[in-house]
This record gives structure tokens, C-alpha cells and sequence, in this order.
């Protein structure tokens, strides 16, 4: 959607989202400290490091993964969903120094190689107990930089939509690592209850949101819809739209955004050309269809972008019969003009 | 296995070093080649990118020959 690459397309929110970001994650750096020196005098500053900033990297990874499905369950969270990459740098950032201190604190004082130390000092992959833990964590934290080095949209077009959505979605192979890494790591020392309560917690919290969103999902792709002839199915009534607003309809497989606008309506495709954001959820501004994502624009008659960008989304048919909108889920190419279906008064 | 994780670290070094290298070309050429959106684009954003040209190097030869 630009003209040329900027580093990062900064704009009023964003520099807020990451300057509230790392004052969080600062302020927590000062508590976390404090009580470690009250609690533990003699810690060393190594130690404190690599325990808070584990710590830190663990929260933040909750919270990446659950901002998706709270966005589907509930338009509210869109904000946070906003530039979720700055979270997942950020995370992937504060991991390093997890890993650099862990591998620097109990692998860089032998005369082997700490990478290959990290695979060989311990080798008691039959024992929980004892099990090489740090291998998990060095693995996951691989996945993380391949995700934070592509987070650019330059990465996104240049390896493909595809590609670049598989590769992100190791974030869950990651996260299993990492509920390893601590439970066959820290948990076999610091054998106190609570911090098995809040792992399994955290990994409950995580995987019931996202089957509750799931299922919230399936509920709408099953809505069958009547049929009427010539391939219109009746979805909804005007009044189920606000002006300007859109909604997201899933008709014989298709993925349908419809929008209702200066006393017209009209349905382009669902899925945003940018990271397949969900356009229906998105605004009418400028008279464009606006993503609520990252804000790219189309034109809701012809599902193009205004020039000069290139996207093209395809578009349907609408038809209104007195208070009811029907849509033609059979999608036309890309860029196809349509005319709108007027609303009469 | 030891020997076995020594090499491969190695190998891994190889493999990125030559990204290095092709690096150098990719920048001079080649980036605009593959994505004509960076032609004009700020030198933040092909800092940013770098460590992905170094790992993922062999994608944007590949784009780059069949351009
Ligand atoms: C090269 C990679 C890594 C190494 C060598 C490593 C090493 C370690 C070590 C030695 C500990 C025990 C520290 C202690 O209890 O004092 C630990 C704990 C932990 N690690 Fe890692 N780790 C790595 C990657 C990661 C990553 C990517 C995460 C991501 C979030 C992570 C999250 C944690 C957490 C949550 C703990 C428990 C925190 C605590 O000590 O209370 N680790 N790791
Ligand atoms: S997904 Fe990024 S703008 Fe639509």
C-alpha cells in the first residue's frame, strides 16, 4: 500500500502503542528487581537478568497470543491488534537477552563452544528432572528471530503471503517449546505450587480463547442462508448495518464483506491483500473501504485501491428487495466494477 | 555428536556468510529488481531487512533470476 519502504511506517498511534509498551516493560524491569533484592540479597545481576528478562519475554508471548482471538471474539481489543509486530520484535528482543545471558552464564566458561555446549553438556533426554532444557528454549528462540527479522511487509510480499503465514504460525511450536523449556527447567528447582498454577494457567487462558474463537468462527461459516433464484442468498436486513460500517458474511465458502454507504450497498471480498485482515470489521473513511488492521483502502464498487496503489479485491453482486440485502456469492475477478445497490427512501 | 553439532554450526556460518556476500549484490541491483516498491525506499528500511537478506537469501536469488 506505500510508495516506497520506510524503515517503520510510523504514525500517532504506533509510537504510542510502543512508548506505552516499554514503559511497561521497564517499570516492570524496576518492581521485578526491587523484590529480587529483597527477597534474594546475594542474587547476582546475571541472575536477575536472565530471570526477568524470561520473565518478561513469557508475559509478552502470552499476550501476542491471545490478542487474535480476542479481536474475533470481540471488536474492543482491535487496538492491541494493531501492530502486533512491535510486540513480537519487542518479545523476540528481550528473549535474546535471556538467551545470550543464559548461554554466556552456564555454557561460555568451558573451552566448548557455547552453542555446541547448549546441545552436549547435558544429554539426559530420558529424565524429566534433568532434561536438557535449555535446547527447547534455544530452538524457540530460533523460530523467534525468523519471525522478527520477516516482520517487515517487505518480507511478507517477497516470500509470499504463504510462506511467511506458515512460518508465523511456528509461533505455536515455539510457545510449546517454551512451556517445556520452564517445566522441565525452572519448574524442577522451584518446586513451589504457585508456579505450576500460573504456567498451566497461562496455557489454559491461551488455548481456551482460541477455541472459543474457533467455535465462534465455525457458528459463522455453518449460517446457511435461503436460497432465492439466479444465485442470490438473502443475508441480512439494512437495518442490521450501521452507515458506514461493514459486516462479514461466509456464503457457499466465500468470504464476504458487505457494506452499507451514502444510501448504497455493495459487497467486496473479506480478505485484506495486506495480511488477509478482516475487511468487513473495517470502516467506510474517505469513501474507501479502510481495513481495521493496518488501514489499507479499497473502493467498495470496484474493490480497487485508489491510485496510486495496486491491490484489487474481488467484488459480488447486491441486490436489495424492499429491507433486505442479497448478495451473489459467486465472486467476479478482482477489480470488477458493480454497482451498488441503492437503497430506496 | 559433538563433531556432529560443530559441523553444523559450520555449516550454518557458511550459509550466512555467503548471505553477506550476496548481500552486497542484492543492495546494488538487485532489490529493485525483485520489488520495485524499494526503488526510493529509506536506507532504515534496507538496514531493517538486512538480517532477513542474509538468512533468506536464497528466496530473493531465486525471485531475482526468474525477473
Ligand atoms: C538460547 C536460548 C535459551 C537458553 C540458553 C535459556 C536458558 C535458561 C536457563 C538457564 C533458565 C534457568 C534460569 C534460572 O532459573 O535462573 C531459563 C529459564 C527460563 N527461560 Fe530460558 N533459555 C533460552 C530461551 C528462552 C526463550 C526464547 C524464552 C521465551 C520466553 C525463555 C523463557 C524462560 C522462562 C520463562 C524461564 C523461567 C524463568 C525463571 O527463571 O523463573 N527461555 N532459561
Ligand atoms: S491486513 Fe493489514 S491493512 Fe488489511
Amino acid at each position: 500500500m506505500s510508495l516506497n519502504y520506510t524503515a517503520v511506517g510510523w504514525n500517532k498511534q504506533k509510537k504510542q502503542y510502543v512508548k506505552i509498551l516499554w514503559l511497561g516493560i521497564l517499570a516492570f524491569l524496576i518492581v521485578f528487581a526491587a523484590l529480587q533484592f529483597l527477597l534474594h540479597p546475594n542474587i547476582s545481576v546475571e541472575t536477575l537478568i536472565i530471570r526477568w528478562s524470561a520473565i518478561t519475554a513469557f508475559i509478552l508471548l502470552h499476550i501476542i497470543l491471545v490478542i487474535g482471538p480476542l479481536c474475533r471474539l470481540n471488536d474492543r481489543y482491535l487496538p492491541l491488534l494493531y501492530n502486533r509486530r512491535h510486540l513480537g520484535v519487542s518479545m523476540f528482543l528481550i528473549a535474546a537477552i535471556h538467551g545470550v545471558f543464559g548461554t554466556i552464564q552456564f555454557h561460555a566458561l568451558g573451552d566448548v563452544n557455547p552453542i555446541v555446549s547448549i546441545f552436549t553438556s547435558n544429554q539426559n533426554y530420558l529424565e524429566i528432572s534433568n532434561f536438557p532444557f535449555q535446547i527447547l528454549g534455544f530452538c524457540a528462540l530460533i523460530i523467534f528471530f525468523l519471525m522478527a527479522i520477516s516482520s517487515h511487509d517487505f518480507w511478507l510480499k517477497n516470500l509470499s503471503p504463504k510462506f511467511w503465514k506458515a512460518m508465523h504460525m511456528l509461533v505455536y511450536v515455539a510457545y510449546g517449546l517454551i512451556i517445556l523449556h520452564v517445566a522441565t527447567g525452572a519448574l524442577q528447582y522451584e518446586t513451589h505450587l504457585i508456579y505450576w498454577i500460573i504456567l498451566i494457567a497461562g496455557f489454559l487462558l491461551v488455548a481456551s480463547l482460541h477455541i472459543v474463537s474457533g467455535i465462534k468462527e465455525r457458528g459463522n461459516l455453518r449460517k446457511t442462508y435461503q436460497l432465492q433464484e439466479e444465485g442470490f442468498y438473502e443475508v441480512c436486513s439494512l437495518s442490521d448495518l450501521e452507515e458506514n460500517c461493514g459486516k462479514s458474511v461466509f456464503i457457499n465458502a466465500e468470504n464476504i464483506a458487505i457494506f452499507k454507504y451514502n444510501g448504497k450497498v455493495s459487497a467486496v471480498n473479506n480478505i485484506c491483500k495486506h495480511q488477509m485482515g478482516p475487511i468487513g470489521e473495517g470502516k467506510i473513511i474517505d469513501d474507501c473501504i479502510t481495513c481495521p488492521w493496518h488501514g489499507y483502502q479499497y473502493m467498495p464498487e470496484n474493490g480497487q485501491s485508489p491510485p496510486p496503489f495496486k491491490e484489487e479485491l474481488s467484488t459480488y453482486n447486491v441486490r436489495l428487495l424492499k429491507d433486505k440485502i442479497w448478495v451473489n456469492p459467486s465472486p467476479l475477478p478482482e477489480g470488477t466494477l458493480v454497482k451498488a445497490a441503492k437503497i430506496d427512501i | 555428536m559433538e563433531q556432529i553439532i560443530q559441523i553444523a554450526i559450520y555449516l550454518d556460518l557458511g550459509y550466512l556468510i555467503l548471505g553477506i556476500v550476496f548481500s552486497i549484490f542484492f543492495y546494488r541491483k538487485g532489490i529493485e529488481k525483485v520489488d520495485e516498491v524499494t526503488i526510493g525506499s529509506t536506507r532504515g528500511f534496507k538496514l531493517i531487512v538486512f538480517p532477513g537478506v542474509v538468512v533468506f537469501w536464497p528466496f530473493l536469488l531465486y525471485k531475482w533470476m526468474k525477473t
